[in-house]
């Protein structure tokens, strides 16, 4: 009888856990999964404009659209570059400031505040200072290379096609490094220090260090960091809103503001839609990669 | 447990998305077009309704940055209020940003207000739409004729009809410092396209540039459109069916195509404007490194602020092109919206904020100019630094009143004139491809 009184109190009390979680529940299928169930079916529909109301169902006509848009196929592949360049850039300089200041030194405590700077500034602030440093005429950072003789006349940081791009991924990888180093570096003080003093005994060099003890201790929050920073870079319209508007000739255009400029600009909202669902299968898939490992893990 | 929760989760999205997919506004949608007709009779009773009938207006309003700007519609309100008892105008103040998607949601969701101010050129898309009530039912022909005619040119259907009323007007006109035009030896400021050429030789022989404007962002059209006119040109026009076509593959917008472009290559202006917005180029300006800017009249209210620049600069009239003078000009508007179930109280304050003089308070107030014809003439034009900005204004274009001009102007036109600054487009090249382009627009 011990035991079915048991299961019976586990029973009560599981249920009462779904009686709490469901309104929690309920609310964000209203307003996460209810939202975006609609704009997959939008992408299938032809509307009006102004109109909530799908006037027919229009198949696969805006993605094949798509796939014959230049601007499109642009904005994806730059997407794809700004992110890949600026996750590298900020997992790998992050994870060199989570070594740093990992290390016993004075003033320790001073760096790990300031380092959070960029992290703190909003993104708009961040995106008009960064403006004015780029200026081709009177930004500090042509001044300073010209001082220094990197070079000789101005660089359009962001009025060329060739740099655009780039100066606005160098805003994005500074915006977030703090974060992946306070997260890193939160990690690596987690790690056993007794097993670096093992190393040594052992002959070990910093280079064993790292790879044999920080590496594995840092490898499952390093792959969460890497996973939340791919989608919120490739997901990221302030910066390149604000610096660039993904010009010149196109040349900065991410998915983001393409989306942005198909709905709220051209009034394409089905087109828009779709290009939504196609950002989202892409950015799926280093998360389903994520939930892949994390079972194999387990 | 699990699949009771997991039903009723299905169960509720399902319900949702039903709900969503007959929403209210397709009723409305549905419910308008039959309430539409008898709303126009209704209308009409309207004007016989009982005066003490108790009325409440909206009136959605782009502001709030300028605080004497609200006081002025808000002393208008209560003047109004006093004169109509039974007329409340309430105001929807939006900002800037906002001002577009919060009127375009409120179609969507048809809870339009009553009247709205709308932005440069946001009007074309929801006049395609049927949002707005023909404006000469609700105001007299005098307050119509009042307004400078270019106005009204966004705010016209095909048939010529007219949806709404000019708003604070602003003219992107010349600036330039006098300092440098001495120093280069430039005694006139240029008013042809020849002279430009001239006075460009001369300022680069003091490694000066000439002339700056923004070729960057969304801005690009705005500085190159007035080079087009100016040389006859148009981006498009309507054919005898209505139909909008390019107008980019003519000998007009090549010959202003290379002259844009001869002003980068020969270094008048500097090759960095694909970068440089509006700001930029006032701080070149400012800095010395550019002798004349081409920018919109509010700058004139920031240049009289700066100590540093008293008696450097001035304003002139813009020059002329082949095809004669042209500058970009044009009012931002306010309309009364279709949906509106008291078109004719609305037409009555805006009637009242115009012939009170609140319309003159407001634009002034605001650092530019009310689209009248008389405004010349006041004081206030007078000044001079603002005087030839308001005398080009009789020289005004608008971008075209056609709904995927911004489409056009966002995907090909800037990013076109940016490449073709950049050396990867020839002027042929950019003109037909711009033809080109305007013509798959669906």
């Amino acid at each position: 009888m011990k035991p079915k009184r048991k299961r019976s109190v586990l029973q009560s009390k599981s249920r009462y856990a779904y009686i709490l979680i469901t309104p929690g529940l309920l609310l964000i299928s209203l307003i996460m999964i209810y939202p975006l169930v609609r704009g997959v079916i939008s992408s299938f529909f032809t509307q009006k404009a102004a109109s909530m109301h799908f006037e027919k169902f229009a198949g696969l006509r805006y993605y094949i659209e798509l796939i014959g848009d230049k601007t499109f196929i642009l904005s994806i592949k730059n997407s794809i570059l700004y992110t890949f360049v600026v996750v590298a850039v900020q997992y790998f300089v992050g994870l060199a400031i989570a070594l740093l200041l990992n290390k016993n030194f004075k003033g320790r405590g001073i760096y790990r505040s300031l380092i959070l700077i960029p992290w703190v500034v909003p993104g708009i602030s961040a995106a008009m200072t960064w403006k004015w440093m780029y200026d081709s005429q009177n930004g500090i950072i042509n001044q300073i290379l010209m001082k220094l003789g990197f070079i000789t006349e101005n660089i359009d940081w962001l009025g060329s096609q060739s740099t655009a791009l780039w100066a606005v991924m160098v805003t994005s990888a500074w915006k977030a490094i703090p974060f992946v180093a306070i997260v890193l570096l939160a990690t690596l003080q987690q790690v056993d220090q007794g097993l670096y003093e093992a190393v040594k005994i052992d002959g070990g060099t910093i280079l064993h260090e790292f790879r044999y003890i920080t590496l594995p201790g840092i490898k499952k929050i390093s792959i969460t960091t890497i996973l939340l920073e791919t989608i919120w870079t490739y997901n990221q319209f302030d910066l390149i809103f604000i610096m660039t508007k993904g010009g010149p000739a196109n040349s900065s255009m991410i998915a983001p503001v393409y989306t942005y400029l198909t709905s709220f600009s051209f009034f394409k909202m089905n087109k828009a839609a779709a290009i939504g669902v196609i950002s989202l299968i892409i950015v799926s898939i280093p998360a389903i990669l994520y939930i892949h490992y994390n079972k194999k893990e387990d | 447990m699990k699949k009771l929760l997991s039903l009723l989760i299905v169960c509720t999205l399902i319900m949702a998305l039903f709900a969503g997919c007959s929403s209210s506004k397709d009723e409305k949608d549905a419910s308008n077009t039959n309430e539409s007709k008898t709303d126009n009779k209704k209308d009409k009773d309207d004007k016989k309704a009982d005066a003490d009938e108790q009325i409440t207006l909206k009136f959605q309003y782009i502001g709030g940055t300028v605080p004497a700007q609200d006081k002025v519609i808000n002393d208008a309100i209560a003047a109004f209020k006093d004169a109509n008892p039974n007329i409340t105008v309430e105001p929807i103040y939006i900002d800037w940003g906002n001002g577009h998607s919060q009127f375009y949601n409120s179609v969507m969701a048809g809870t339009e207000p009553d009247m709205t101010m709308l932005g440069g050129t946001w009007c074309v898309e929801f006049l395609e739409m049927g949002t707005f009530a023909p404006i000469a039912d609700y105001v007299s022909q005098d307050l119509i004729d009042k307004f400078i005619p270019a106005g009204f040119d966004i705010m016209k259907d095909a048939d010529g009809t007219i949806y709404g009323l000019p708003w604070d007007g602003c003219t992107w006109g010349l600036v330039y410092r006098k300092d440098l035009f001495e120093q280069a030896g430039i005694d006139k400021v240029p008013e042809t396209w020849d002279e430009l050429l001239e006075a460009g030789e001369k300022m680069k022989a003091i490694g000066k540039y000439l002339f700056t404007v923004s070729c960057s962002g969304f801005e690009v059209d705005d500085y190159y459109l007035p080079f087009l006119w100016q040389a006859g040109g148009e981006v498009c026009e309507r054919d005898e069916n209505g139909k909008w076509v390019s107008k980019m593959d003519t000998p007009e917008s090549l010959a202003a195509a290379e002259f844009y472009l001869k002003l980068v290559q020969e270094g008048y202006m500097p090759k960095e404007i694909t970068g440089m917005d509006a700001e930029s180029v006032l701080n070149s300006f400012t800095a010395g490194d550019t002798a004349m800017m081409v920018t919109g009249m509010w700058n004139i209210a920031n240049l009289k602020g700066m100590d540093e620049m008293d008696g450097k600069w001035a304003t002139a009239r813009g020059w002329a092109g082949p095809g004669g003078n042209a500058v970009l000009s044009y009012p931002n508007t306010v309309h009364i919206t279709e949906a509106s179930k008291n078109k004719e109280a609305a037409g009555k304050f805006l009637q009242f904020f115009y012939d009170e003089g609140y319309y003159d308070d407001y634009c002034i107030t605001s650092g530019v100019f009310s689209f009248t014809k008389d405004f010349v003439n006041t004081e206030y034009a007078q000044d001079e630094m603002l005087a030839p900005f308001i005398a080009d204004a009789e020289y005004g274009r608008n971008r075209p009143a056609y709904s995927k001009y911004e489409e056009f102007r966002s995907m090909h036109f800037n990013p076109g004139v940016q490449a073709m600054v950049a050396g990867d487009l020839t002027p042929e090249d950019f003109c037909n491809q711009m033809a080109e382009a305007f013509g798959s627009l669906e």
